[in-house]
């Protein structure tokens, strides 16, 4: 094969098994959320800005393995 | 006006907005195609920087586009430029740079070709040129005489920097009345209720949660600032035309220097200097071993440390980066979707149902990315002041103590 196709390829799985991670860590992070809400009510909206704010943790490290698939797939 | 005739007007508006968007990109392309019969006559020459441009076919019949190639030209749209690219109309910049000849000023590039002094670089060698550069830094121009230029700093107005200016100026539009107002008007109405609304979820959610009163009041014209900034720049990427700033990895390792900057003053000013180095040790400075065992491990401690310290700016910038760029790619690569198939009706179909789809989740993002990165340096920050509290005079007989009880 064509050595560039394996960057190409690298950067596709990358990507892929990145968006996996980022998916389970935060469907866990919404069952948990959502159980909480529903035990207590009246502390939904401090649950839902915690559960933003971990969301948006977790998928800032699912983009570091992204931004480096796009630089993988630019060469 | 009900809701629902709301709504509905706001669709049909921006289905409205896509359709020129698409429109420009595959009329950019038509004329690609009326390069065609140029082409097969001339077959050996050189490609100019149009036809460039719209080259993205697979092969020289022009029946499909080449996906690669398509993707290659999205993430090129999302490059710095020296000029302002409005579809078709180029809106030139000046140029400012210094290098071993003194300082320069041209009104814009075309002018800097014209000047004698300097001419445009070859697109190959200028691509070949900016892998092998330190961060791919290689002014467009080189001097027409042949000789090194030496070390350029370019100031000149890029449409990153362009756009920097525009948020600042549509920040201080934007806050100034209302930070004025504040003072005598106790009943805020319009654009000092939301700047005031702002202010406050900041100051109340953000700021003072994390960080004590006493230096939160001091530090909040901070993380105000970080937050409108960021907020600001990520809205005006989302308008047609317009260059994301945060997008641009610069910009957002500077934020992350700043806020970096800020918890290490704050760590050394609240802690004092010695116990601020002494928090290097990661608490291994206070516990009873041997001396020889204690400068061991603290040899294999400070490098760690001192290399955790920096994950959190880097952790920040790439967040942020991250975030705003992939919004744009995926963007432009499902209305790049309609150009693949090349016809209208997927693209109306397709395309533009998933690219507002994913615009609103934009709009979410760049508003969330402010409030996490202000959230986050607000953290930090409050993490350095905390610690003193924490450290102070804390031996290990009385933790024990403590914990017994």
């Amino acid at each position: 094969m064509d050595p560039k196709a394996f960057a190409y390829l690298a950067a596709g799985l990358g990507a892929a098994v990145a968006v996996v991670g980022a998916g389970v860590g935060i469907g866990k992070l919404a069952t948990g959320a959502l159980e909480a809400m529903g035990r207590q009510p009246e502390m939904s909206g401090g649950i839902r800005t915690t559960m933003i704010i971990a969301a948006a943790l977790i998928e800032g490290l699912a983009l570091f393995a992204l931004v480096i698939c796009i630089i993988l797939s630019g060469k | 006006m009900t809701l629902r005739r709301r709504v509905t007007i706001f669709f049909l508006f921006v289905v409205l907005l896509a359709g020129p968007a698409i429109a420009s990109e595959e009329s950019s392309k038509d004329s690609a195609a009326g390069n065609a019969s140029v082409l097969k006559e001339e077959k050996k020459a050189p490609k100019t920087e149009e036809e460039e441009e719209n080259d993205i076919w697979k092969n020289e019949k022009k029946d499909t586009i080449d996906a690669g190639k398509l993707f290659g030209k999205i993430i090129k749209h999302l490059e710095d430029t020296y000029e302002l690219h409005f579809i078709s109309v180029k809106v030139p910049l000046p140029i400012i740079f210094t290098d071993n000849a003194g300082f320069h000023f041209y009104p814009s590039l075309e002018k800097l070709a014209e000047s004698g002094v300097y001419k445009l670089r070859d697109l190959d060698k200028y691509e070949e040129l900016k892998k092998k550069a330190l961060f791919g830094f290689v002014t467009p121009w080189e001097r027409a005489d042949g000789k090194d230029a030496g070390f350029t700093l370019d100031l000149s107005v890029t449409a990153n920097r362009f756009f920097l200016v525009v948020a600042m100026i549509v920040l201080i539009l934007l806050t100034w009345g209302a930070g004025k107002k504040a003072k005598t008007v106790v009943v805020p109405k319009g654009n000092q209720n939301l700047i005031e609304s702002l202010v406050v979820y900041v100051r109340d959610e953000i700021v003072y949660p994390n960080i004590e009163k006493k230096w939160a009041d001091r530090l909040m014209p901070y993380f105000l600032t970080t937050f409108f900034f960021i907020f600001v720049i990520n809205i005006i990427g989302l308008f047609p035309l317009t260059k994301t700033p945060t997008g641009n990895l610069a910009v957002t390792v500077t934020l992350a220097i700043c806020t970096f900057i800020l918890t290490q003053i704050m760590g050394i000013r609240t802690m004092g200097l010695s116990s601020y180095l002494k928090h290097f040790t990661g608490g291994l400075h206070e516990m009873d071993i041997p001396l020889f065992m204690k400068i061991v491990l603290i040899m294999i401690m400070v490098p760690i440390e001192f290399i955790g310290l920096f994950t959190k700016p880097f952790a920040l910038t790439m967040r942020l980066f991250a975030n705003m760029t992939a919004g744009h790619i995926v963007i432009g690569a499902l209305i790049g979707l309609a150009l693949l198939f090349q016809s209208v009706v997927a693209g109306f179909a397709v395309s533009v149902p998933f690219a507002l789809f994913i615009y609103l989740l934009e709009l979410l993002v760049a508003a969330l990315q402010a409030f996490v990165f202000t959230m986050l340096s607000a953290v930090f920050v409050g993490m350095m002041v905390h610690e003193h509290h924490d450290h102070d005079h804390e031996t290990q007989e009385e933790r024990l103590a403590e914990v017994s009880i």
